[in-house]
């Protein structure tokens, strides 16, 4: 199943270098406007237009080969195959997975050589660690953007509007990065503004039991500035991820298996 | 026809004034909502807030500027305290138009992410000697940031300079020396410029300052207005503030820069 989504590569690689090509051109002009350390702002905003690049990718292939198929009904013909349902579904989403890996490690060398050559222009007191860190921050961006992508084939598999899965998917990528952040400001206090504690804050120790706090994969401090995560925490935050994702594609497969096509 | 209409209105507009730009500095958005504004990515927040304070333009900023910048740089130090940019930034800036506390939070902060870093904390121990002319408050901040300093000569140094501050108490030779070297260390562009031209305006303002110290003593009385000082020949000419803004003399008699009399 998985080999099926390779035949489809040759339309996505130009997606994956334009979308490259523009993440570079971001990254280095807003390093232009650092005074001290150019290296790191291209290589903070280098990651974050990385996941924002791959979450595009992941909601775009789930739309092009999932939720188009189903639309379609071209999906009947593979459900055919004497195999359960979900083996279609899972074949679906880790031949995606793979194709998001590639692209992914493409991306980042394409990041890793715009931080490097940023490097000659201007001596930093304070150096970027581009090596083991650099790429653990990448690997923990690609455990991000598989739990998206699971969501997006979540919603894929159940919803009949075709549109759903992309919008659902980029709503689920902001709510899960943004939810780390915003409870952390709610729980300091919010600088004083009580009514927003009192409004938000339940809800949202209540938000984080069903939405997997996202931004703990996000490691970059330890090569941006060498603080890295501590084991533990970024063990517990892999095992939600993954647990999370192996949730979703639970729920995926049993709305999938009662699906009716025609 | 439209053609026509099109030429005729592209010729009328070009002759009228546009309207001017927002201020500067005048939008602060909740911490929460920039966030969301950034696909939830906290470190991207921290770079669009950061941004927004390098590209504004000091020259413009009136006190109200300057204080949404602050609570900008604020957000930035909150969202990614570690980010240098912002404290550097906010150095350089803050504390000399009146944003002395948001100028410490950042520093503050910046301190305590980056404990490999003796800057954010020199910064922090510096305000408080030349803007609060605080000394002692200042020594004990900066020998906090002495552990930081990797070269042992360096480091001995700073606890020297404490220990001055401690003793001598505030003065101002030694307080323009810091401030040189910390704009030479600038990249080149405005800021380093800007960094610079400052350093030359104090240094305008300290030789004016010696100059009423000596007309003083020479002649028992303070100068009534900074032309008695070239007069005197005590200095050659009223040297030019690099800013535009100029100097006089306050009530006492001491000269300072126009407009904070």
């Amino acid at each position: 199943m998985g080999t099926l989504l390779c035949g489809m590569r040759a339309r996505s690689l130009q997606t994956v270098f334009i979308l490259g090509v523009l993440l570079l051109g971001v990254s280095m002009l807003a390093g232009s406007f650092s005074a001290r350390q150019p290296q790191t702002v291209v290589l903070d905003v280098g990651l974050s237009c990385l996941r924002f690049s791959l979450v595009l990718l992941a909601v775009f292939w789930i739309q092009e080969l999932v939720a188009r198929e189903i639309d379609r009904r071209t999906v009947v013909f593979a459900l055919t195959y004497p195999y359960p349902r979900y083996f279609y579904l899972f074949g679906r989403y880790l031949g995606i997975l793979l194709l998001l890996a590639m692209a992914t490690l493409l991306l980042a060398l394409l990041l890793w050589l715009a931080v490097l050559m940023t490097a000659r222009s201007y001596e930093p007191l304070f150096r970027v660690a581009l090596g083991m860190p650099y790429w653990a921050t990448v690997l923990g961006i690609w455990l991000d953007v598989a739990v998206v992508l699971a969501f997006a084939l979540c919603i894929a598999s159940i919803s009949t509007v075709s549109i759903l899965p992309m919008v659902l998917g980029l709503g689920f990528a902001v709510a899960g990065r943004a939810l780390g952040g915003v409870l952390q400001y709610l729980k300091s206090g919010a600088e004083g503004d009580v009514s927003l504690t009192g409004t938000y804050l339940p809800f949202l120790n209540a938000v984080q039991w069903i939405l997997p706090d996202l931004s703990r994969l996000d490691w970059r401090l330890w090569p941006m500035y060498g603080n890295a995560p501590d084991p533990v925490s970024a063990g517990w935050a892999s095992a939600m991820a993954l647990s999370y994702a192996v949730l979703l594609l639970w729920l995926a497969a049993r709305g999938f298996a009662r699906r009716e096509f025609l | 026809m439209a053609a026509a209409l099109f030429a005729v209105s592209v010729f009328r507009l070009e002759q009228l004034p546009r309207t001017s730009i927002v201020d500067e500095m005048r939008v602060e958005l909740p911490r929460f909502v920039q966030v969301l504004m950034s696909a939830g990515d906290r470190y991207l927040a921290a770079n669009v807030a950061t941004f927004r304070a390098v590209v504004a333009s000091t020259a413009h900023m009136d006190a109200e500027n300057f204080r949404v910048q602050g609570q900008v740089q604020r957000d930035a130090a909150w969202l990614n305290p570690a980010h240098e940019d912002n404290y550097y930034l906010a150095a350089s800036i803050l504390p000399w138009n009146g944003q002395f506390d948001a100028a410490q939070y950042v520093l503050e902060k910046a301190a305590q992410a980056r404990p490999y870093d003796w800057q954010p904390a020199f910064y922090y121990a510096f305000n408080f000697y030349y803007i609060k002319k605080d000394p002692v408050t200042a020594a004990n901040a900066l020998l906090q940031a002495a552990p930081r300093v990797r070269s042992e000569s360096n480091r001995m140094a700073m606890e020297n300079l404490a220990y001055v501050w401690y003793e001598k108490g505030y003065d101002p030779a030694t307080a323009l020396s810091l401030l040189e070297n910390s704009a030479k260390t600038a990249r080149t562009g405005a800021l380093r410029r800007f960094l610079m031209a400052r350093v030359e305006r104090l240094k305008a303002l300290m030789a004016l300052q010696q100059a009423s110290a000596e007309f003083q003593r020479r002649n028992g009385r303070v100068p009534r207005n900074l032309d008695e000082l070239v007069t005197g020949g005590l200095v050659k000419q009223i040297p030019a503030d690099p800013f535009g803004q100029g100097f006089a003399l306050d009530a006492q008699g001491t000269p300072v820069l126009r407009g904070k009399q």
